[in-house]
């Protein structure tokens, strides 16, 4: 397996924070759902909104920094940065497709910094981290490996991070 | 949505009859599917496809060895370009377009011929070119660009397809005056409008759909037949049902206003009057004792041209045929035609007057449209009445009394235009119901009585209508509904009871009457919607009638009666406030001073009114009950909260005390105050929308509210700031990463107060993390709720008008904080905090996160040394 993007987190006090705040885009948006969105998730019981994705949710859920939106026909899930904090002009056909709450064609035309995920992974991903979140374990490494697969770890000590890191990600 | 499936069906049918006839008709495909050209998607998955050939990209000229034959070449292959535009544009076109010659030389030349924008540009040149001088297959287009619709309407944003179907389209209604050619060019035009405009996909779809199938008919059908070659004959149930109904109502009137039949001063009993009289001669020409008479209705040139330019029918008076009573009808839909031609003549074609006028016209031609039609019903007597109802209101309350109403909105406390106001709706209730000399109280109740009839129709066809925004439209007037059974069955103290056993009385004599019409009304829009027309109407009008008038009528009927409903429910609401209870119970006289001034004095004390409302006033404004359409839903958002969170009582109490005087959701508090508020992009982008305030018929009534709190804000904001600059900003620094970060300003108006951009709904759930209930509540859907202590909480929301169905989740500072408490806790966290960490930093924004000695997470993120802030929601446990 070899690591091509990474990202690390370190629980302090009530939350997870990423240890190095620059965006390496496409794992960064993966990151700033985990940071900004999972608090309200978890708090909300994970297992019950990953069933309201289908029901409830089915159009996704918008966060301060991170919206999720979801390509029902494909399964798959957007997670695309607030028009806010992504565009800097936004012109007539942005503002229209705003409008009409057409997150996926934003997306779709890159006016929203995005990335794409499958339903299995981020599902995935959430019910790890849940498991994280409860044990309250002190590292947590997300990372996109060969196959483009997101995955996570927890780690006790920093250094068994790193190591992992290394490993991986040597050519 | 009963509706929007039988339109979907209806559609379905239509095209299968189109495509059998298209079988052996000549060809009248309007597209070309060239081997080259590639079918292209626009945002809503509509297909453009184009209609001219790709250009031969080999512009090589390697064979070239002298300059003859260089230019022979060139020659050739401007020739062979110009002819594929021609030859691929026949099936619109007949004509030159040498003019674009020069241009394609020049790409030639130059090479750019292979680039796909230079293509664009020639096509474009060539279509326009040739549109523009007329050179269609079917009629010249020049000749329509003086159709008052085109004069209207901006086509240079329209794509040429759609620019030469909508020249086609007014060639086709410019040479006849077929009704069913005339319905169908003005549905597929309105289709288009529609389509162009609409704020979401589906809606798109489906009128984009409607202005293809209108195309497709109108081509497939050189001269349908007209609408009324198939209506059924008047039959004697249907006289007698209305004669009955006629003469029970007349005799009613009569013994409570004890008048004999030759005098009656009520338009409204003038009318069935007459009716009632057609009715008897209608009886006698089925038993043969009259002839049938043919009548000719003239309409001038002036109607003609304002329904032209609103797209509306002028060609449905075809009465060959028609009873004397179908003849009656039409001539009084003839003459509320005219009166809002008159009425929009001295306005212009955007103004509010003429948009109420064009819809009542709209709606007085669906009656006539159903006056040869059919009785079913009695439908089009029905939109008849409401049609009048509507012309009364647009004559008496906006047209002649425009200015007064716009005087009124800005809160300048005219005597005399509060006399006039009386004077106008007084005017307004005697044409209703024929009886000025009601006390100030019926009056108001009559209003509350109408509203809610009004809504109540309303509401009805926004249960089935297929459009969001009507959907919106009838959630509004649902709560006004419950807003009016409020206050007419608030809890019973001295006056409230008074006024209900006064009300109980008005419902009974208007029941006779407008009441009557109105409650029918409801009725047949109920059954106009449950029942296809097409079990009583046959071939191409039963579509017509059935996609088109159906839709038409009541559409029409919403946009009024929300808009009547919520004026007549306003001025109750106001004459409930503003009269003095004890002037309540008198009649009102109204008399002309020496310098022109109006009087309005109540008959019982002699006190001028005027006065009175001026003192009642001031108590209003001294015990702070403003008219706040939100009241409901507020409560129970407050409530909802104050049982989550177990706010601090006093701090609420003390926030509301400083909201109340801006809590308005009927006017700008202080419009000079607003127009004198400089750089604040929120308040900016109203300026611009409402030009600097003098257009406020536009905003919503949550805009209002949202207007008035920045009102409220700004002066907050301001001191805030100054203090940060005059401490020299604040500094916030992460140790592990080493970034940091000062901020010189904080954008209260976004963290706190929210956004909210006119005419759109999106931004309204962002920012706005202070919780001020009555603009939440008026803004925003809400979800769940969730608190995970010290009184934040999280609440799940989403605009309340408009189309989003994904809920943001959103985190705010405890109920009752003001804005200097949240802004307080912010720099307190800052500067005492437990834990600063920058968390993502890009190009423009870099994000900071500060937890405070609670444990309490702020967000921060600065652009600009300006600073947005949020509370946030930090992993907790679940059991919080």
């Amino acid at each position: 397996m070899h690591i091509k993007k990474y990202k690390q987190f370190k629980f302090k006090i009530n939350s997870y924070y990423p240890t190095c705040p620059n965006q390496e885009y496409p794992i960064a948006h993966v990151a700033m759902f985990f940071h900004n969105a999972f608090p309200y998730i978890y708090r909300m019981g994970t297992f019950d909104f990953i069933e309201q994705l289908n029901t409830k949710y089915k159009n996704g859920m918008k966060f301060e920094m991170i919206e999720l939106s979801i390509d029902n026909d494909n399964n798959l899930f957007y997670i695309n940065e607030s028009a806010e904090r992504s565009i800097q002009k936004i012109t007539p056909e942005i503002e229209n497709l705003l409008e009409s709450d057409s997150v996926i064609e934003l997306c779709k035309q890159n006016f929203l910094r995005h990335v794409i995920i499958t339903k299995n992974n981020l599902t995935h991903l959430l019910l790890t981290w849940e498991k994280f979140v409860d044990k309250k374990l002190p590292y947590i490494l997300i990372y996109l490996d060969d196959s483009n697969w997101y995955e996570t770890l927890s780690f006790e000590r920093e250094e068994a991070m790193r190591e992992f890191i290394t490993q991986h990600t040597q050519e | 949505m009963r509706i929007y499936f039988r339109s979907v069906f209806l559609f379905l049918l239509f095209s299968y009859s189109l495509c059998a006839h298209q079988n052996n008709a000549h060809n009248l495909s309007y597209t070309l599917h060239l081997p080259t050209a590639q079918t292209q998607k626009n945002n809503y998955g509509l297909s453009q496809q184009p209609f001219l050939p790709s250009i031969p990209l080999s512009t090589s000229s390697d064979a070239i060895k002298t300059k003859k034959q260089q230019k022979e070449t060139l020659e050739n292959h401007v020739t062979s370009i110009t002819n594929q535009y021609l030859q691929s544009g026949k099936s619109f076109f007949k004509g030159d377009i040498s003019r674009i010659e020069p241009m394609i030389r020049k790409a030639i030349v130059d090479k750019s011929i292979k680039k796909p924008a230079v293509q664009d540009t020639l096509k474009f040149q060539a279509i326009t070119h040739l549109v523009t001088t007329g050179q269609t297959d079917s009629g010249k287009v020049v000749p329509y660009k003086n159709h008052p619709w085109m004069q209207n309407h901006d086509l240079r944003t329209a794509s040429l397809t759609d620019q030469i179907k909508l020249n086609y389209m007014i060639s086709r209604v410019s040479q006849v005056c077929n009704d069913t050619t005339v319905e169908l060019v003005q549905a597929g035009l309105s289709s288009w409008e529609q389509a162009h405009y609409a704020t979401n996909p589906h809606e798109k779809i489906m009128h984009h759909n409607m202005y293809e199938k209108c195309y497709k008919a109108l081509k497939q059908n050189v001269q349908p037949d007209n609408m009324a070659c198939y209506a059924p004959q008047m039959q004697q149930a249907d006289i007698t049902k209305l004669l009955d109904r006629y003469t029970y109502e007349i005799n009613t009137y009569q013994a409570q206003n004890n008048v004999c039949m030759q005098r009656t001063d009520s338009p409204y009993f003038a009318r069935l009057e007459q009716r009632k009289q057609a009715l008897l001669d209608s009886e006698k020409e089925l038993s043969g004792q009259l002839t049938r008479e043919n009548r000719t209705y003239t309409i001038d040139a002036q109607t003609v041209g304002f329904m032209q330019a609103c797209n509306i029918n002028y060609a449905c008076f075809d009465n060959i045929g028609c009873s004397r009573f179908q003849h009656c009808i039409t001539s009084e839909i003839v003459t509320i035609l005219k009166t809002a031609a008159d009425m929009a003549s001295r306005n212009n074609y955007e103004s509010i007057i003429t948009q109420f006028a064009k819809h009542t016209s709209n709606l007085a031609v669906s009656a006539q449209q159903l006056n040869q039609l059919s009785y079913r019903d009695h439908a089009a007597v029905v939109l008849t009445d409401l049609a009048h109802f509507f012309t009364s209101y647009g004559q008496i309350m906006l047209d002649h009394d425009f200015q007064l109403r716009q005087w009124k909105k800005l809160g300048i406390p005219v005597a005399t235009g509060v006399a006039r106001s009386l004077y106008t709706w007084v005017q307004f209730a005697a044409k209703l119901y024929d009886d000025p000399h009601k006390t100030i109280g019926k009056l108001s109740h009559d209003y509350y009585a109408v509203a809610r009839c009004l809504y109540t129709i309303a509401a009805e066809i926004g249960r089935f209508t297929p459009f969001a925004y009507l959907d919106d439209m009838a959630q509004d007037m649902h709560d006004n509904i419950n807003f009016i059974q409020h206050t007419t069955h608030s809890p019973p103290d001295r006056r409230s009871s008074r006024m209900m056993q006064r009300s109980e009385h008005n419902l009974q004599t208007l029941h006779v009457g407008l009441y009557q019409a109105l409650h029918l009304g409801q009725e047949v829009i109920s059954s106009m919607l449950e029942t296809p027309w097409q079990e009583t109407i046959a071939h191409i009008a039963e579509f017509t009638t059935d996609a088109f008038i159906t839709n038409k009528a009541t559409s029409c009927i919403l946009y009024l009666s929300q808009y009547v409903g919520s004026q007549l429910l306003q001025v109750g609401s106001e004459m409930q406030q503003m009269i003095p209870s004890h002037l309540l119970d008198s009649s009102m006289t109204f008399m002309k001073t020496d310098a022109g001034h109006l009087l309005a004095v109540a008959d019982a004390t002699g006190e001028n009114i005027a006065g009175a409302i001026a003192a009642q006033a001031l108590k209003i404004a001294e015990s702070s009950t403003p008219f706040f359409q939100f009241a409901p839903q507020a409560k129970i958002l407050a409530d909802t909260i104050e049982q989550l969170t177990n706010p601090n009582k006093e701090e609420i109490a003390a926030l509301q005390k400083s909201l109340e005087p801006f809590l308005r959701t009927d006017k700008i508090v202080d419009i000079e105050r607003l127009k004198s508020i400089e750089g604040i992009d929120q308040i900016d982008k109203f300026k611009d929308y409402t030009n600097n305030f003098s257009n406020l018929e536009k905003l919503h009534p949550d805009e209002i509210l949202y207007l008035n709190l920045c009102d409220w804000l700004e002066p907050q904001a301001c001191k805030i700031n100054a203090e940060l600059k005059k401490n020299g900003g604040l500094k916030i620094f992460d140790k592990a990463s080493g970034q940091q970060a000062v901020i010189e300003k904080f954008d209260i108006f976004h963290s706190l107060l929210g956004e909210m951009k006119p005419g759109s709904v999106r931004s309204t759930t962002s920012g706005g993390h202070c919780f001020l209930t009555e603009l939440r509540a008026a803004s925003l859907s809400y979800d769940e709720v969730k608190a995970f202590g010290n009184g934040f909480f999280d609440m799940q929301i989403k605009p309340r008008r408009g189309l989003s169905a994904s809920y943001k989740n959103q985190t705010y500072f405890p109920a009752g904080k003001s804005i200097s408490d949240c802004t307080d806790m912010l720099i307190d966290a800052i500067q005492k905090n437990k834990l600063t960490e920058c968390v993502f930093i890009d190009d423009r924004i870099i994000s900071f996160e500060i937890t405070n000695i609670y444990d309490q997470i702020f967000s921060v993120n600065i652009e600009s040394n300006l600073a947005k802030f949020y509370p946030t929601s930090p992993f907790a446990s679940k059991k919080l």
